[in-house]
Order: C-alpha cells, then structure tokens, then sequence
C-alpha cells in the first residue's frame, strides 16, 4: 500500500502542495513553524480522519479559508483508489474512488499509517487513558469490530453505573437486583473487552522488548495489562466478578464502577521499575518508538502491506548512538516520511528517495 | 450565507394550511420537513374525497383503537381477540418489547399462544426500571395457568437484561422460561427480523 500522490488545499499553513511519492524514503526539511507537522498531519487526517494534535477539527482550516481539501491517491499492488476528504467547519465529506462513504469508521484499512510524534510521550508520562487509547487503536486497526464492542461496553458501564446512582441515595432489595442483571451485563462486555487487549498486550509485548532492547541496550523490558494476563474469557470473567463482589459496598458508596476495563492500565517495566513512574526522558521516549515499531510490525505481519511511516521530530532529542540504533531497526524500504531542519540532523547512512523544501507553507521538491 | 435585507418577508408564499399539516406530518419518526412539504402536497393533489377518507381512517385510528387490558396490545376490542383465547394455545406466553413484535410473530405463524407486551426495555439510561415495564402486572398473569414462559426480546443489550431479569422474577413460580434463539442478527430490532428467521428462532428457543 503506497500513497504515490498527495494533494494539500488550505490544510493547516498549507495553502496548496501537490506531491509525488513512492516506496522509500522522503525526507521534508524546513525550519521550524514553516509546515512540516502540517503535512504529517494532513496524511493522518487523510487515514484516519483524525488529528494528533487537536480534536477540534475546525482548528486544520487555513485561517480565512472555508474548506480545507486532501486527496491521496493509494496504490494497492496493481490496483489503485483514490480518498478524498473536504473538511468544513462543521461538515467533513470522506471519499473513496468519488463515492461518499456513510460512515467515518469505513475509512479505516485503506491506508495504514503509523505516526511517531512527540506527543507519544503521553503514552508513556500520560494518564492510563492514553494508554488505554493506544491499546484501542492498536486492535481496531486489526479488529474491525472492535470499536462496536467498545461503544456497547460503554453502554453498559453507564447502564450499571445509572443503577449504582441510585443505590447511593437509596439503598433497597428492588434496586440491588436490577444492580444483579447489570452486573452480568457489564461482566460480559467487560470480559470481551479485557480479552482483547490482554491479546494485543501478548501480542505486542515480545516486539516492543525487542525494539526496546536493541535501541537502548538495556532490560528486561516487559508490559504487563493490569486487567488480566491470561486472554482466557472464563478466567477474566471470574476474576472480574469476584473483585466485583469484594468491592460492592464502596462501588455503591461512591455512585459508580470502580473495577473494568475502563480503569485497567498498561504498564511498562523496565528492570522491574515502572518507565512511567521511574524512567528518564530518554527512556520514555525509546519506550515509545518501541510500542510505534512493534505497533507497524504488526500491521505488516497482519496485514502483508507495510504501513507507511510518519516520523515527526521524535528521534532528535535521542543521543547519536540511540539515533543510529533507531534507523537500524526501521524497515527502510519504506514507505517512510520523515520530517528535519536539514539533511544533516537524519544523520547518514539514509538513502533518501527524494527531498522536499518545506517553506511558508509551501513544498517543493528539490 | 444569504443575505436577507430587513424588514421584508420572505416567505411571500406562505399557505398556512400547508405549513401545519407538514408541521404535523414532521412530528412521525423518521419524516424531516422536507419528506413532510412533499407528502403535504402529494395529498393536495389527491381528489378531496380520498383525503376524506384518511381523515376518517385517523379519526377512527385516534377513537377506535385501544390498548387491550390484559397484555397491553393494541387492539379494538378489551380484551383483544388474543387474549379472549379464541382457538389459542392459552398455557404459552410470549413477552415481547412492543405491539409490533406481536404483528412480526403472527406473520411467521409459528406461534399460537398468547402475548404480553412490556412497551419498553429496561434501561436505566432512559429511566426505564421494573415498574416502567409492568413487571407485576405480568407476575399477576402467571397466576393463571401458564406452562411456559417465552422470552422474546429484542436481542439487544437492553432486551438481554430485560430477558434475564425477567427469568429471574419468574423462577420462584417453577414455570419454564425460554429465551428465543440467537439466531436473530445481534443489536437488531424484532421487528425487522424476516419471517424465516423469526421462525427459526421460535422453534430452537432455549431454556434460561
Ligand atoms: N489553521 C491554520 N492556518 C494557518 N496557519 C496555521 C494553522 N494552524 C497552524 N498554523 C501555523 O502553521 C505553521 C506551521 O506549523 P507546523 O507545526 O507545521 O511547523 P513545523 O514545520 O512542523 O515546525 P517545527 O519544526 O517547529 O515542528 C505555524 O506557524 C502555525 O502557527
Ligand atoms: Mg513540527
Ligand atoms: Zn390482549
């Protein structure tokens, strides 16, 4: 799966850019705040229809335009398709080979992208909903059916914590027995969800340690989903229900469901420390270019097509050995977009495919 | 964005008969104001007669049908035709989500016993508890002599819970509960369910 055409209109500083790509590497170079992030993003938005850094959608217009437009042509083996994406204030119309899909959620799988940005820090320093969100994004790319099962759990988690309201103003037989069927609801979502993502977490972990080993030359790594290690329904269920029942009074006390999988967490040991609580900056953040590669070695060994990487800013504050070690891991046929202030700052040993100016908001190929 | 000068009116055109049978029309589920305007006008086109006729169907639509004391469905007679028990299976009852479950039951013709309808599925959500579906008034009816109980929910979260719930209460009673099969695509509406696998999910129904 390779973009081989991209076209940007009124998209962040990005008045219009019109690029030619290919498998390999492109390298976008230009100082700082002249639009290199605003083309990342732009593929991004192209892919996923949505945004790393804003969830206010309006914030992509260019300042004084009214819509902003993308297109990337995809080219899948011999055959190609084309997505198409007008974004207005509060309208978005995604498009695939001219045809208006019905919903955003179809857009997913038609180009894989994986993003490594500075943001991903939040992964690591961030709140367990970060993480969380990382394992989400991780299994719905492979699991198309995944984010149906996450709306439902959430349902039922409002559902039962509805009854649990209720119960901490009044407290009587009726009410603890409707609090009875959604326990068995919410357990059932709940043992679903939890399955997936101690899955993922099984999945993912030998490939972020390995990652994580050979960039930093350090260990044990290891990630550990607190929910549960075993993807095994009849035990999370069990273990679930009986932590459910030690906990009763205080869920009905505080009004709400304290135990699931909307409170687990994934956690990152590093020599039995936890990276997020212990870890230095440096450390962090090779804990995160580590969970990024695992994450497109996935979608490769899923998928049979690389997914093609956006690299913004993350590995310049990495020493130059990190650096190196980095590169040495990334599957340099590509398809890779990589963002710098100049040639020099990749470091060598990078055969580049081609190279863009990126100035004021204009791209040219140089 | 059009400009629209002051002090004018714009809607020079305006036929206020029209504007409230498309304001009305606009209040059914699943009719935008757009759907409306164009029903509005397919009716004017109509012979005066035939909108008599639909004024008279409504009317007695709004006089004639009532809810049947007994199950709760609609029907023109209290009790309904049903639930009087003429040539039914009077020992099987079928507890279903809303009167337009009964009519895609009876359509499978599969089925020949009697019907209760809960109007609702709990869901807290919505405020929707045990007294919103009637449960004690379905509890009242297992007095009678009932052999079985059939679960016909919708299979939808909210259904499920309903269905387990109401096993629940029923147990204590040493009536037999069962749930109609999985069969039916997951999330969906009874209603929309076709008659073949309505059918079938009628007759491998399971004990709960
Ligand atoms: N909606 C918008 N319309 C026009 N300009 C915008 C819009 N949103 C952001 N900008 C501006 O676009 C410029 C480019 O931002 P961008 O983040 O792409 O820079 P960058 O090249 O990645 O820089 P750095 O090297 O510092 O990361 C910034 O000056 C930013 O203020
Ligand atoms: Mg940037
Ligand atoms: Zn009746």
């Amino acid at each position: 799966m390779i973009l081989t055409s991209f076209l940007v209109r009124n998209f962040r500083n990005i008045q219009e850019a019109n690029l030619a790509l290919s498998r390999g590497i492109h390298l976008f170079s230009g100082a700082n705040a002249q639009g290199k992030t605003a083309l990342v993003e732009a593929i991004l938005f192209l892919a996923t229809s949505t945004s790393h850094r804003t969830r206010r959608e309006e914030e992509l217009i260019r300042w004084g335009e009214e819509v902003a437009f993308l297109r990337g042509v995809i080219q899948h083996g011999e055959e190609s398709e084309s997505i198409e994406c007008g974004l207005e204030k509060r309208k978005k119309i995604i498009k695939i080979d001219k045809r208006t899909l019905p919903r955003v959620g179809d857009l997913y799988g038609h180009l894989r992208t994986v993003l490594f940005a500075p943001e991903d820090l939040q992964i690591i320093a961030g709140s367990p909903q970060e993480r969380r969100r990382f394992l989400d994004m991780a299994i719905a790319q492979i699991d198309s059916a995944y984010i149906p099962l996450l709306q439902q759990f959430r349902r039922a988690l409002n559902q039962r914590n509805r009854i649990l309201k209720r119960l901490q103003l009044t407290k009587n037989a009726e009410g603890m027995r409707e609090l009875g069927i959604w326990d068995h609801t919410f357990l059932d979502y709940s043992t679903q969800v939890t399955r997936r993502r101690c899955e993922m977490t099984q999945v993912l972990a030998p490939l972020v340690r390995s990652f994580y080993e050979s960039l930093a030359e350090e260990g044990p790594f290891s990630m550990k989903y607190s929910g549960g290690d075993e993807a095994d329904e009849f035990i999370i269920r069990e273990r679930l229900q009986n932590r459910l029942e030690r906990i009763r009074q205080s869920e009905i006390e505080r009004g709400a469901s304290l135990l699931g999988p909307h409170r687990d967490d994934l956690q990152f040991i590093l020599a039995d420390k936890n990276v997020s609580v212990f870890a230095s900056q440096g450390q962090r953040r090779t804990t995160a270019l580590a969970l990024r590669l695992a994450e497109a070695k996935l979608s490769f060994e899923k998928t049979g097509a690389r997914p093609l990487l956006l690299i913004d800013d993350v590995i310049y504050e990495m020493d130059n050995t990190r650096r190196g070690r980095f590169w040495e891991q990334v599957d340099q046929s590509g398809p890779l977009i990589v963002t710098a202030t100049s040639r020099e700052q990749l470091g060598p040993g990078l055969q580049l495919t081609s190279i863009f100016q990126v100035h004021n908001g204009e791209i040219h190929s140089s | 964005m059009k400009q629209q000068p002051a002090g004018r009116d714009f809607r020079p055109l305006s036929i206020p008969a029209v504007e409230a049978v498309s304001r009305q029309l606009a209040k059914l589920p699943g009719i935008g104001p757009r759907m409306a305007q164009r029903l509005t006008y397919a009716l004017l086109k109509r012979e005066k007669k035939e909108i008599e006729q639909l004024i008279h169907a409504l009317h007695s639509l709004a006089n004639d049908v009532l809810r049947c004391a007994v199950c709760g469905n609609y029907a023109q007679t209290d009790p309904c035709p049903v639930c009087k028990g003429e040539g039914r299976n009077t020992k099987i009852l079928c507890v279903v989500e809303q009167p337009q479950d009964v009519q895609a039951i009876e359509r499978t013709g599969h089925y020949n016993g009697l019907y209760h309808i809960l109007g609702a599925a709990l869901s807290p959500i919505d405020g929707v508890g045990p007294e919103e579906i009637g449960v004690t008034k379905l509890l009242q009816r297992l007095n009678d002599p009932i052999e079985e109980v059939i679960l016909a929910t919708n299979p939808t979260m909210e259904g499920d819970a309903t269905a387990l719930y109401l096993q629940e209460v029923i147990k204590p009673l040493h009536i037999k509960v069962t749930r109609i099969a999985r069969g039916l695509p997951s999330g969906s509406d009874l209603e929309y369910a076709d008659e073949v696998t309505l059918a079938l999910a009628f007759s491998s129904r399971a004990e709960m």
